[in-house]
């Protein structure tokens, strides 16, 4: 049965779910959701996912939303097929849950509000706030030195192999350095530049790439 | 023989807390290691060894040191899930999946709207600032936004991801507690169903023994 994705393969909580799916092997069918037209705000769209957000997974009668909640769900589903994105024992999952929330309250929100600062709203014809750019961008500094120090001591986040922990960050990354112009975060920082050359590599993640960008 | 596990965090703290009333449902022993947050404990060399981020609660079981509270408490109630209340319905994958939703939901959604309300009323004061008003009213339109959807979802189950008591619901526990002392409660208390859970997961045992705790000196 294929599931299937409500999102835009170019929004980034959408590509978390479908890099999660391609690193697993598991056959997925994006079903559009148009959200210039806000067709997520909807009522139609509501009945599927309450807060009006993309992605929402329907896999047959199972529905899901919340991306991270979706792609814990198919890397416990499927542990036993494609790369271990949870870790084997019960201390190395507890690592990836731990930078799994690093990612959620510690680096998403800036990253977030820079790509809308930067890339969402001028697309939208209106102005960025300088002062709260330059804000933004000092905290996420602060925050990137904290991974320079975890990834000059492991390969990954979460310890020697690539799990969920380091996916999770894929979409908002690759928006920083491409479209928000803001790359020198990652490449003047020699631990965290080696560690993103190796999760954008990835086979699954560059599929994505490709049919997204 | 096991170790005990240790928490570094303070007994007013929400996400110390959130732990705290985790270990109790499982009914597991651990010891709190008080971090004097007055002093900035938290943000100095021999803490920040611990948690590079300069937050509390830590967690150590033995070799395994943990920080991020939710990480923590998925650790704990799936370490001792064969004890105490079962919080992850770990015997059931889908189950188990709509627990997940609804603790992202309480991260995603619910947290970042209620959590400046709690800091105006709470720690701006101690810092010597009082209530940004206008923080307070843009955080309560989205805070009431999120609690029509959790009425309607009550109003259909007992408890978030379904008629039973989760992760879920407890993550929402030490932010409520706070924001039921503020002038803001009416949000919660106007819901029926909302009401009705805050009531029932408000008063299991394994959360009055932190509430107890969770006070700032205030009536």
């Amino acid at each position: 049965m294929v599931v299937k994705v409500y999102g835009s393969v170019k929004a980034a909580c959408p590509q978390r779910v479908l890099a999660c799916l391609l690193e697993k092997g598991v056959e997925f069918e994006i079903v559009q959701v148009d959200l210039d037209e806000g067709e997520h705000k909807r009522p139609e769209f509501l009945l599927r996912q309450p807060f009006g957000q993309v992605p929402v997974i329907e896999d047959g009668d199972f529905k899901l939303f919340e991306s991270r909640a979706i792609i814990r769900y198919y890397a416990a589903k499927y542990a036993n097929q494609g790369p271990n994105l949870l870790g084997n024992t019960l201390e190395e999952k507890a690592l990836v849950d731990q930078w799994l929330e690093v990612e959620a309250h510690n680096f998403n929100d800036l990253a977030f509000n820079l790509v809308l600062q930067l890339v969402i709203l001028p697309r939208m014809g209106q102005r960025s706030d300088t002062a709260l750019v330059h804000n933004l961008e000092q905290k996420l500094e602060a925050v990137l030195n904290i991974y320079e120090q975890r990834l000059s001591k492991s390969n990954y986040l979460a310890g020697d192999s690539f799990t969920l922990a380091d996916l999770s960050h894929l979409p908002a990354l690759r928006y920083l350095m491409n479209e928000a112009g803001m790359a020198h975060l990652v490449t003047q920082r020699k631990h965290v530049n080696a560690w993103w050359d190796k999760i954008s590599s990835r086979p699954a993640w560059k599929k994505l790439a490709s049919l997204a960008h | 023989m096991t170790t005990l596990i240790k928490l570094y965090g303070a007994p007013v703290s929400t996400c110390t807390a959130r732990v705290m009333t985790c270990l109790h449902e499982k009914a597991v022993d651990f010891a709190l290691v008080p971090v004097d947050l007055f002093s900035c404990e938290h943000k100095q060399p021999p803490f920040l060894a611990k948690n590079p981020f300069g937050q509390i609660p830590v967690l150590e079981d033995g070799d395994l040191t943990l920080f991020e509270s939710r990480a923590m408490t998925a650790y704990v109630a799936e370490k001792f899930k064969e004890a105490g209340t079962d919080l992850i319905r770990h015997h059931d994958l889908k189950e188990a999946a709509l627990v997940k939703v609804w603790i992202e939901v309480e991260s995603q959604q619910f947290h970042p709207a209620i959590a400046p309300i709690v800091y105006e009323y709470f720690v701006a004061p101690i810092q010597g600032k009082s209530p940004d008003q206008g923080v307070i009213d843009a955080n309560l339109e989205k805070l009431s936004k999120v609690l029509d959807v959790y009425e309607a979802k009550l109003s259909s189950a007992k408890y978030l991801a379904g008629d039973f008591y989760s992760l879920a619901d407890l993550h929402h526990l030490p932010y409520t507690y706070y924001f039921m002392k503020t002038p803001c409660a009416s949000i919660i208390s106007e819901r029926a169903h909302v009401k009705a859970w805050w009531e029932d997961i408000s008063s299991r045992p394994a959360f009055n023994k932190v509430s107890e705790g969770m006070n700032f000196g205030e009536k």
